[in-house]
């Protein structure tokens, strides 16, 4: 009788292999299960051998029929993957998807070039120990002109052509420079500031518009140098460009800082390579921004210790930056607003 | 300012190549912004002269030349007509390179050998077109290179001499400087001339003028000289293309000649017709009140007592330093003259030639100072020139008065100042050596420096003027490069621009909503602004704009905006939106406030075209008032601030009036909103609704709370209700909304708007709402029976307060 048992117990196995060969459905599958594993199914039907078994032959059957349950499950389990696999499979067959169709249009705006170089060069400096200030548009002569050291019936007022409001008591500031004067009047040295902003000059031509914006700098401390200048100012370069890029300090003259000095950097198009190249005429050199330390005159208009303090200012002119960088080729492009031109950015 | 180099190397000798002495020059402070090579590439073309010229044997139009470089005898073939045996032409051989680039070979035309080409001036490169071949002056020697034979053999640099530089204005300035950078001296010596010992040749003086200076604050120095019996004609060749390399037209020998002596010592100087100076007499002075003066450009001048004059015994006769006047100017009758050198005051002369808008090569040299001391040795070069190209005789006696000679700059430089300022230490010692070249003489006591700066150099007044050039003499690339000392206790001084972050999180926000950044210049045209009915004040008109087009300092960014979404519709796209965050002007004169203009940022917005790109056969709609209204509310809601949209009496004519808003924040006007009304549409030429809108920003981002209040999370579900209403088209969906969110209970957590329906079958007049509404509580869940209890009464109040009913 037990053997008998066990015998039919150990068949079960054989007997639902030979069953799932040829089931290829879920419904066959569950038929098989009730089938062999149901209420009425067979493991059940050799189980109701077990109480006319002796009691001591019991725990053995027992736990055998128990392991083949297990078995039997485990076979059910693997033969349901197998055929999940294949409706899988078929659905996979019949998919006709093509991936190169194109996508719902994701549409981002695009920032203004201006702006890019704009954040750019303010987050640079920024990180060097700048902070940033605005200042009015709208200026009068004496923070455009006279506390910069640019007094009436100078010359060098020449080298820029002012607009001016009615009665002429107001006029439009031709440099951020301006910003200096206020953040001097309103603060202590040491000073670190920039001053991003627009600019504006009666001139309007391929090279010129008469709207342009520039980012002002000013470094006031005890023992700023022009050796400082030149650290700073290179190290700006290199971070806006690359640390490749040249920089040479040219002597030159703005009325508001001596000793002046334009910057150059090496050509970022030839490398100085090319003979012919358009962009720096051969020269290997394009001038990108002004500088110099602060004439004493100008911190006699703010009352600052000449003797004490020394700084450097720069300006920068942002057109010419975003030009360089992004290899734009008409200045007037900036300011027309084609769609064509900002979605490129 | 152009210059030939070789007029330069007359007062330097050096033997650095033109490109050297340009690069050094940039390097101090002079920038060559261009080498210019006359006749470049005309070198190897040379002189030679057809000796012969016979029909070609084989080709009608072609001859067959024999011509003579002057060694020996070349056949070729030319094509041209216009030449002759005798004539004078410009020879490339087989090798050459010609200025438009043509290699010449040797060749063979119809059977006949050619060994060279006779050139014409557009393949030199002389003309843009010519027909025939150059024919050369009768005169030109054979064999040399046709750049000498055209006098082009000189390469003229133009530099841009900063204001500060007026020494530089000349060939002796920058020969100077030249001199400096490479330490040499200068070859040639100025002219002299010792007052007490006169000893210049010429006529003994004759008393024939009496020269008064009146003004010696505006004129400190004047001198002047007489010549007598010149001839007036043209100038000679190589005069003229000196001149005209530096861009002056020529005119006659005299006004040449005092060009030219200005261009060579940058005093600007003056020949008055000496018959012309009535009563013998030249009186320096101001000009009287209704005094006039016409110039030689044919300008009548209505002078003021502020305008300094140089004026014979009745009328002004020049405008001093600027212009002379027509009637005492040399003309072809002129026999005699009187010249003037002097030294005028810079800041006068500016202000005359700017008041007059008259900018001359002597005012632009006044300006900028020029040097007192050098007024006689440019007078003696004047007189010189002329009597070598104009003949006649010069008195003997300069007149010279100079009652208050300008006294040198006196300035002391401290060592120790010139390595705070740049940095490095000088000793006094090297910093003596590095201004000797510039003439400076100094005396060491100490680390202080004693300078005596020379006449010419008016713009070195203050130590830190020497300290420049210190600098500029070193070499800025000498200069070390190093990092300031950053005081970090400084830097906490330092606060985050709130304002600056909260722009640049705001450009975020709209680029990723898809709206692309503009910007438009901030000055306008009053017609477009008037076409937008936007007002302005006179005062912020500029007063002298580029053109009317950019004449009004912009009230509102919204014009720009639809003319700039109306452009693109027409060029690329017809899909579009943008965004400006600029600022706007408005005069507005307040009590006790210096500055009567305000400038605030506003931020404008545009739309146009379907809401979304198109994707295959989706339904798609047109962007509305609607959509840009929900950004606003959304950038309100951003920076913590309420915002309402209402009606309101006054309607812009260009905005569809039942699709405007006006934009209230805490009951202050803070923008509008609105699609153009189609008349407008139709005036743009568009088929599309645009939609635009336009706020203060600053307003919006003043005080931003933009605190965050954590409200913790209901651990219990919420149970929504649909509210399928009736109300009468009257009823806008801002009542129902506010009657629900204050009658909705205190379990309501939230609801909007799931469906607008308007036709069958509900009546014309009234439309249906459906509302979805989300109640929820944090204690516990919530049963239906009160959820329904809260959703009958909401639905009573909207019944008895706005008609409601539910459909
Ligand atoms: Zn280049």
């Amino acid at each position: 009788m037990k053997e008998k048992l066990l015998t039919s117990l150990e068949s079960l196995q054989i007997e639902l292999h030979d069953a799932l060969k040829d089931v290829e459905s879920p419904q066959g599958l569950q038929e098989a299960r009730v089938l062999f594993l149901g209420k009425k199914g067979k493991l059940t039907q050799i189980l109701k051998g077990l109480g006319k078994l002796d009691a001591k032959d019991r725990p053995q059957v027992g736990a055998k029929a128990n392991e083949i349950k297990e078995n039997l499950e485990e076979i059910f389990d693997a033969a349901e993957l197998r055929l999940q696999a294949q409706v899988y499979e078929q659905a996979i067959a019949k998919d006709l998807f093509d991936i190169s169709l194109p996508g719902r249009p994701i549409v981002q705006g695009h920032v203004h070039p201006l702006t890019q170089i704009y954040e750019l060069a303010t987050q640079t400096l920024e990180k060097i120990g700048f902070q940033t200030y605005s200042g009015p548009e709208i200026e009068d002569d004496y923070h455009n002109f006279e506390a910069l050291n640019i007094p009436e019936d100078h010359p060098a007022r020449d080298l820029q052509d002012t607009f001016y409001l009615p009665g002429l008591k107001w006029l439009l500031r031709t440099h951020t420079s301006t910003v200096q004067i206020h953040v001097m009047e309103q603060n202590e040295a040491p000073i670190r500031m920039i001053a991003p902003g627009v600019v504006y000059r009666a001139d309007s031509d391929v090279t010129h518009t008469p709207m342009f914006h520039q980012i002002e700098g000013l470094w006031i401390d005890q023992k700023t140098t022009f050796a400082d200048l030149k650290g700073v100012l290179t190290l700006f370069i290199q971070e806006i460009f690359d640390q490749k890029t040249q920089v040479r300090f040219r002597p030159s003259y703005f009325p508001f800082t001596e000793p002046s000095a334009e910057l150059d950097i090496s050509c970022v198009f030839c490398q100085g390579k090319k003979k012919n190249c358009a962009i720096c005429k051969g020269t290997g050199w394009l001038e990108i921004l002004g500088c110099g330390m602060v004439d004493p005159a100008v911190f006699k208009y703010v009352k600052y210790d000449e003797e004490k303090y020394t700084g450097f200012a720069f300006g920068i002119g942002l057109e010419r930056l975003a030009m360089l960088k992004f290899g734009i080729n008409d200045l007037r492009l900036f300011f027309e607003n084609d769609y064509r031109f900002l979605e490129q950015f | 300012m152009k210059i030939s180099l070789n007029w330069i190397r007359e007062w330097i000798k050096i033997d650095a190549s033109a490109e050297e002495i340009a690069e050094k020059l940039s390097m101090s402070g002079l920038e060559v912004e261009a080498l210019e090579k006359l006749g470049a590439g005309l070198d190897q073309v040379v002189t030679a002269e057809i000796l012969s010229k016979e029909k070609h044997p084989n080709a009608d139009r072609l001859s067959v030349c024999e011509v003579s470089n002057g060694q020996e005898n070349i056949r070729l073939v030319c094509g041209a007509q216009n030449m002759k045996a005798g004539d004078k032409v410009a020879l490339a051989v087989p090798g050459v390179t010609l200025p438009n680039g043509l290699t010449l070979k040797e060749t063979e035309i119809r059977k006949v050998k050619s060994l060279g080409m006779l050139c014409s001036e557009s393949e030199l490169g002389l003309a843009e077109e010519s027909s025939g071949i150059m024919i050369l002056p009768e005169e030109t020697p054979l064999g040399i290179p046709l750049n000498e034979a055209l006098g082009l053999n000189d390469e003229i640099l133009e530099i841009n001499v900063t204001p500060n530089r007026g020494d530089c204005l000349s060939v002796l300035g920058i020969a100077r400087e030249i001199a400096a950078n490479f330490s040499l001296l200068l070859q040639k010596k100025l002219p002299s001339y010792d007052q007490q010992n006169s000893n210049l040749e010429g006529q003994k003086s004759s008393d024939s003028i009496r020269v008064q200076l009146e003004s010696d604050e505006a004129c400190r120095r004047y001198c002047g000289r007489i010549i007598r019996g010149v001839k007036i004609s043209e100038s000679p060749q190589w005069m003229q293309a000196r001149l005209a390399a530096s861009g002056i037209r020529s005119i006659n020998n005299v006004v040449d000649a005092s060009n030219y002596i200005m261009l060579e010592y940058g005093q600007p100087l003056h020949a008055f017709d000496l018959a012309k100076i009535g009563g013998a007499e030249i009186k320096i002075r101001s000009a009287k009140s209704g005094e006039t003066l016409r110039t030689l450009e044919g300008k009548e001048l209505q002078l003021k007592p502020e305008n300094l004059v140089i004026a014979d015994a009745a009328h002004p006769m020049a405008l001093a330093g600027v212009m002379g006047g027509e009637d005492s100017g040399v003309s072809e009758a002129t026999r005699d003259l009187f010249l003037e050198s002097a030294y005028f005051e810079a800041s006068g002369i500016r202000k005359t030639s700017r008041a007059f808008a008259m900018q001359t090569e002597s005012s632009y040299r006044f300006e900028r100072s020029t040097d007192p001391e050098i007024c006689v040795a440019a007078l003696r070069a004047l007189s010189d020139l002329i009597l070598k190209i104009a003949g006649g005789q010069a008195d003997s006696k300069i007149i010279d008065l100079y009652p208050k000679p300008v006294q040198k700059s006196q300035i002391t430089l401290r060592a120790s100042r010139v390595q705070k300022i740049l940095g490095f230490a000088f000793s006094a010692q090297q910093i003596q050596t590095l201004l000797e070249p510039l003439q400076i003489e100094t005396q060491v006591r100490g680390e202080e420096l004693l300078c005596e700066v020379p006449s010419f150099r008016s713009d070195l007044t203050r130590e830190i003027d020497l300290i420049e050039e210190v600098a500029r003499l070193y070499g800025y690339q000498n200069i070390p490069t190093t990092y300031p000392e950053l005081d970090l206790k400084t830097l906490t001084n330092s606060k985050p621009k709130e304002k600056d972050l909260a722009i640049q999180s705001l450009r975020q926000t709209l680029l990723s909503w898809g709206f692309s950044e503009l910007i438009h210049y901030s000055f306008t045209s009053p017609k477009l602004l008037q076409q937008f009915e936007q007002s302005y004040a006179a005062e912020q008109v500029l007063a002298n704009p580029i053109s009317e087009e950019l004449s009004v300092m912009r009230p509102s960014l919204l014009p720009q905006m639809v003319q700039t979404l109306q452009k693109n519709i027409h060029k690329s796209s017809n899909q579009l939106k943008f965004f400006e965050m600029r600022r706007v002007y408005h005069f507005r004169q307040v009590e006790g406030e210096d500055r009567p203009f305000e400038e605030s940022l506003h931020l404008c917005l545009g739309m146009t075209g379907d809401f979304h790109e198109p994707y295959f056969a989706e339904k798609n709609q047109a962007v509305s008032f609607l959509d840009l209204k929900s950004y606003l509310l959304e950038i309100a809601q951003k920076f913590g601030k309420k915002i309402r949209l209402i009606k309101n009496n006054s309607i812009p004519s260009f905005f569809m009036p039942t699709r405007y808003a006006e934009i209230l924040m805490r009951n202050s006007q803070l923008g509008q909103v609105g699609e153009l009304h189609p008349r407008v549409l139709k005036d743009l030429d568009l088929a599309q609704s645009l939609v635009v809108a336009e706020i203060n920003l600053d307003l919006v981002l003043t005080e931003t709370k933009n605190k965050i209040e954590f409200k913790k999370l209901s651990p219990y579900p919420s149970i929504f209700r649909d509210l399928n209403l009736i109300v009468d088209e009257k009823v806008t969906c801002e009542e129902v909304s506010r009657l629900i969110k204050q009658k909705g209970g205190s379990h309501l957590l939230g609801f909007y708007l799931f469906d607008l329906y308007r036709g069958e079958p509900i009546d014309q007049s009234k439309k249906a709402l459906t509302f979805r509404l989300e109640y929820a509580s944090n204690e516990r869940t919530l049963t239906d029976d009160e959820v329904n209890e809260a959703r009958e009464n909401l639905l009573k109040i909207l019944n008895d307060k706005l008609g409601a009913s539910l459909r």
